[in-house]
């Protein structure tokens, strides 16, 4: 339910600005440019290496001098297998943000080096197959007294992060290779009963306060 | 430019893992001290001898030296949600009308920690009905649920 208000809000946004877009073109013959679209093939190759399957993707568009506005979408499902809990996360994701190309090639300016903020929003649904309950025994030594599990629930999750990234083009080609590196901090990661979600789609295993993740592919300039 | 690379320098500094060790908050023990009936003042024991008995009359014997006034008895095993009785006992060769038995229950209630502590159980409802007196001459329970090890559950006074 949140996330198709979540969805409503982005796609009013999207009409919105596009209407703006359209009085600006009146004016100054504003044209979109260096629209690109890259699909994350790191993330794919993750089902190979991982227990992670991750499909994404990530539009952007240059809307002034050196900034651009990104959307990163994708789906993202796996398994946190640590500390005796087992945790199953599956869902979709949506990242919109701005980057901004802080060096630029002077011949191509899409070539170049980038920082930026997304913010993230997730619902997905959270299993916990296991998680451990601790004790002592009659040494005062820390033992696993049990195992229980949880059914399955449906979470939101609300995340930032901070890209650093670069984009060279291949050749003369409308191809850009294109990567970066994602820094995760969690706003808002816990379930109703204040479980912290150990794995979340758009950021992975929540492995601590800050949580880190490549997207690394090729992108195609419109 | 440079306050790009002092922001992501700093946030590689703090991004450690999250601390994987779990320093408190187990399933607590359950708290037994002993008194001198006469003096209210707590009194040492050289030698513990304990048998639990769970509700599938498992048993798990120890014998604890410590010589303390203070007993704390984990309750709850590996793959045993209740445990039904306690008995208690000072010298290895008691006889059985030397021993003290209780008779206890109370409800299981998980209770999340946190991400390296995991879940811990505490006890709800928890009830003791002397069996047996023993060497003791009262046994005072002192709370219905068992959540800390802060002060002690039962007293048992000789």
């Amino acid at each position: 339910m949140n996330l198709v208000r979540i969805l409503l809000f982005l796609i009013s946004f999207f009409v919105y600005s596009q209407t703006d877009t359209l009085k600006i073109n009146k004016r100054s013959n504003y044209k979109i440019k260096d629209l690109f679209v890259n699909a994350d093939i790191f993330g794919l190759s993750k089902k190979i290496f991982t227990n992670q399957t991750k499909i994404s993707a990530m539009t952007t568009l240059r809307f002034k001098k050196s900034l651009h506005a990104v959307i990163e979408v994708g789906y993202h499902s796996g398994t946190y297998d640590k500390l005796n809990w087992n945790v199953n996360g599956k869902g979709i994701y949506i990242k919109p943000g701005v980057l901004y190309f802080f060096s630029e090639d002077y011949q191509n300016k899409n070539n170049g080096f980038y920082t930026g903020l997304k913010l993230g929003f997730t619902n997905f649904s959270q299993t916990i197959n296991q998680y451990p309950i601790y004790g002592q025994d009659f040494n005062n030594q820390t033992i696993k007294i049990n195992y229980r599990s949880l059914p399955a629930e449906q979470i939101t999750v609300f995340f930032f992060e901070i890209p650093l990234g670069a984009r060279v083009q291949l050749g003369n080609s409308k191809f850009y290779l294109q990567s970066e590196l994602q820094t995760k901090v969690n706003i808002s990661d816990k379930n109703s009963e204040g479980i912290e979600s150990l794995f979340i789609p758009g950021v992975g295993k929540n492995n601590a306060s800050i949580n880190f993740d490549l997207f690394a592919g090729i992108g195609y300039k419109f | 430019m440079r306050i790009i690379y002092f922001i992501l320098i700093f946030i590689l500094l703090i991004s450690c893992e999250d601390s994987e060790v779990c320093e408190d908050d187990y399933t607590p023990l359950m708290y037994l001290e002993f008194r001198k009936k006469a003096t209210d003042s707590l009194t040492n024991k050289n030698n513990y001898f304990v048998v639990l008995k769970d509700v599938a009359n498992k048993e798990i014997n120890y014998k604890i030296e410590n010589n303390s006034s203070t007993l704390k008895l984990p309750i709850s095993f590996e793959n045993s949600t209740k445990t039904k009785s306690l008995t208690l006992f000072l010298e290895e060769n008691a006889t059985e009308d030397k021993k003290l038995i209780i008779n206890f229950e109370y409800d299981i209630k998980p209770q999340y920690i946190s991400k390296a502590c995991g879940f811990r159980y505490t006890f709800a409802n928890f009830e003791t009905k002397i069996n047996q007196l023993g060497f003791a001459v009262d046994v005072k329970q002192n709370t219905n649920k068992i959540e800390n090890e802060f002060s002690s559950h039962i007293t048992i006074f000789d």
